[in-house]
């Protein structure tokens, strides 16, 4: 990437986030008008939370144009420019406040001692690595470049809602980060529509800390909680990758922000669990495997927070009972809305809107992308047995990263710090408790898929809890300073080690890029050799660098069918069909699909079907079909 | 209200053994780190111990994929 584009990449997600600042101002005060004022004070997590309601909006924006056919340039930056003017007027307005709130975090810093300054020093430089990454070209064999970057082109292109071939089914997963993309891809940021994730990385960041301050940790464990969040790999590995793993971590988190924070500010009961159920639609929309977690962690919050009131001098079952019930409503009313244009797009494109709540194996796709199983039972029962440390040590496979060593390492620090009188009315317990549920909730329900980015932003909220029992030793326990030591020089080593590793690994990105060269050339040289209009099928699980209407005409399920017929086997005359079907091309990789490319090209044609070379590299092959010249007397 | 060892009325932070365990807890966490980042300054060959803690490591946190 030139500079030249990596300052358009930027300036162009600069001014998209904005629009999503816009789009939930609007939000909120649509939702203030209808259920009643708010008295909420300006800060940096709730600007946050604002961008997180807004980018939920716009994305339900862009699936709207998508089902009629309407996502097009001019309709696109119409309602950017919109929100993105309503963004600035709010800023201009709260100009003084958001200075001031960024001014006492800068001082808050700078009163610090020298090694807290390191750490804090360490942490940004974490923070601007992963901002690096963003505008790093895509990994070619990265699922980004199969599908969560592949159908954002598609949709970009076709302004239309498309099934992306060769993932059909899978295009049953809730759509939000690829919407997002798909709106950048189409103002011209194609790569660099990953850098949208950064935001996405910060926020995260931003709710973990507006949580831990909630449950009452302070300064010191604020710090380390961004550096908890930035130093697991399950998490910064997914910034500017291309996946859409970070966009559900950011709304899992704001749904818990939201439910502590709300407590504190005076809203009507109706406001705070409609759009909790908002904020939890969302999460479950932009990562589906939170569906199976972040309900009954939502349910179980409400009812322990119900339950908490019995100490209460006017306490009443019966009211109690009404109230949980009222809640639930509330919150399932907010949770209908987003999900209501979640079944609007699968009824789009599959004619069936609960096609996620059935068909979830095997489906007339034949295939079982959404209900994968990646690992033996017999492997499986031995990672449960290694839990806790199976989330922070190892390689697994399809893992992705794990979480920071830490969050293990400092979480016994609890035991140090006082018990709450009331444990059932402390957040830090509520969130905690919360967070182990979840992990229980998916060992118990999907053992088979071990990757702590299936449930990432339950795995984050146990970070309060473990900088609480930093916190509590470094402040008020004066006569511990060698375990006070400890800590503090483990942090630092490990910061600068992981700072080290992560610098490594973002400089490989930009160097030691022979084999991403290589691939983008070749598809350059299809893309100029491929006549317009003409078909290429496929046989390649990464199709991110073809030209836009060379991915629109790539083989459909139906096609799949007559060409390899039934019979696995039956190779004879197949590309004969191919070319019936309208395909002039046929790509292989031959690493990947050797024994399909092994069959096509020893098949045997009646009709005489020759397959010619085009271009070749050392793993993909273009053959272009002719068929064989009639004999004339 | 804080944890109380209510035999001898101390605190468990003030007891040195819990001290110990906290900081041999964390001692053990960043040598598993350590270990999984395959050992970064080992003199080569390493010595046995470590080979045979770095095996058992990967015995325990490895596992094939389900084909």
């Amino acid at each position: 990437m030139t500079i030249y584009l990596a300052i358009k990449t930027v300036f162009l997600c600069f001014f998209y986030s904005l629009s999503c600042l816009g789009a939930g101002i609007v939000s909120f005060f649509v939702i203030e008008s209808l259920f009643g004022k708010a008295n909420r004070t300006l800060s940096i997590p709730q600007l946050t939370l604002t961008f997180l309601l807004g980018s939920s909006v716009l994305a339900v924006f862009w699936s709207i144009l998508l089902s009629f056919s309407l996502f097009n340039l001019l309709t696109v930056i119409t309602i950017l420019i919109t929100f993105t003017a309503v963004g600035i007027l709010f800023i201009q307005h709260n100009r003084q406040a958001i200075t001031l709130s960024i001014d006492v975090i800068y001082k808050l810093c700078i009163k610090e001692t020298t090694v807290w300054k390191a750490i804090i020093f360490f942490n940004l430089t974490l923070i601007l690595l992963t901002a690096i990454v963003c505008l790093s070209p895509l990994e070619p064999y990265n699922d980004a470049a199969a599908f969560y970057m592949v159908l954002p082109k598609l949709l970009a292109s076709t302004n239309q809602y498309m099934l992306l071939s060769g993932y059909e089914s899978f295009m049953k997963i809730g759509l939000y980060g690829e919407l997002h993309f798909g709106a950048l891809m189409l103002l011209g940021c194609e790569v660099g529509a990953k850098f949208y994730s950064w935001f996405f990385g910060l926020s995260t960041a931003i709710m973990i800390v507006a949580i831990s301050g909630l449950a009452g940790v302070g300064r010191k464990g604020q710090i380390l909680s961004v550096t908890m969040v930035y130093a697991s790999t399950a998490f910064l590995f997914h910034i500017g990758d291309g996946k859409t793993d970070i966009f559900g971590a950011a709304l899992g988190c704001a749904t818990f922000y939201w439910i502590m924070k709300a407590e504190e500010e005076i809203l009507s009961l109706k406001a705070k669990y409609f759009v909790l159920g908002v904020f939890t639609a969302f999460a479950m929309i932009a990562k589906i495997s939170y569906a199976l977690i972040i309900l009954p962690s939502v349910f179980l919050f409400i009812t322990i927070e119900q339950y908490s009131e019995k100490e209460d001098k006017n306490y009443n079952f019966e009211h109690a009972i009404g109230q949980v019930s009222k809640k639930s409503i509330w919150l399932l009313l907010g949770i209908a809305i987003p999900l209501f244009f979640h079944l609007h797009k699968n009824f789009v494109l599959f004619g069936e809107p609960f096609t996620p709540f059935f068909n979830f194996g095997e489906n007339i796709y034949g295939d079982t992308w959404t209900n994968q199983t990646w690992i033996t039972s017999k492997n499986i029962h031995k990672i449960i047995l290694t839990y806790p440390f199976a989330l922070v040590f190892g390689n697994y496979p399809f893992q992705i990263g794990t979480m920071s060593v830490l969050i293990l390492a400092f979480v016994p620090l609890l035991v140090t710090a006082p018990l709450p009188n009331k444990i059932l009315k402390n957040k830090l317990f509520l969130i905690s408790l919360i967070a182990i549920m979840g992990i229980f909730i998916w060992i118990i329900i999907r053992p088979g898929i071990f990757a702590p980015r299936y449930i990432l932003y339950t795995l984050l909220l146990l970070i309060p809890a473990s900088v609480a029992g930093v916190e509590h030793v470094l402040n008020n326990e004066p006569n511990q300073k060698f375990l006070s030591a400890v800590i503090i020089v483990f942090c630092l080593i490990h910061l600068v080690y992981f700072n080290r590793i992560y610098f490594h690994k973002v400089k490989k990105r930009f160097t030691d890029n022979e084999i991403r060269i290589s691939i983008e050339r070749f598809f350059d040289h299809l893309n100029n050799v491929i006549p317009d209009g003409q078909r290429v099928l496929t046989l390649n699980y990464y199709n991110y660098y073809f030209r836009p209407d060379i991915l629109e005409n790539l083989v459909k399920y139906s096609e799949k069918d007559y060409i390899f017929t039934s019979r696995k086997q039956e190779y004879d005359n197949i590309r004969t069909r191919i070319y019936e079907k309208g395909f002039q091309f046929i790509l292989l990789n031959t690493m990947t699909h050797k024994q399909h490319a092994d069959n096509i090209i020893s098949s045997k044609e009646s009709t005489g079907m020759k397959l010619i070379k085009i271009i070749q590299n050392n793993e993909y092959v273009l053959y272009e079909l002719k068929p064989a010249l009639r004999k004339t007397m | 209200m804080v944890i109380i060892d209510s035999s001898k009325n101390k605190r468990l932070i003030d007891r040195i053994s819990v001290r110990l365990l906290l900081i041999a807890w964390i001692f053990f966490c960043f040598f598993l780190q350590w270990i999984d980042y395959n050992m970064p300054g080992l003199p080569k060959p390493p010595p046995y111990v470590l080979v045979v803690a770095n095996n058992l490591f990967k015995d325990i946190f490895t596992v094939p994929y389900k084909f």
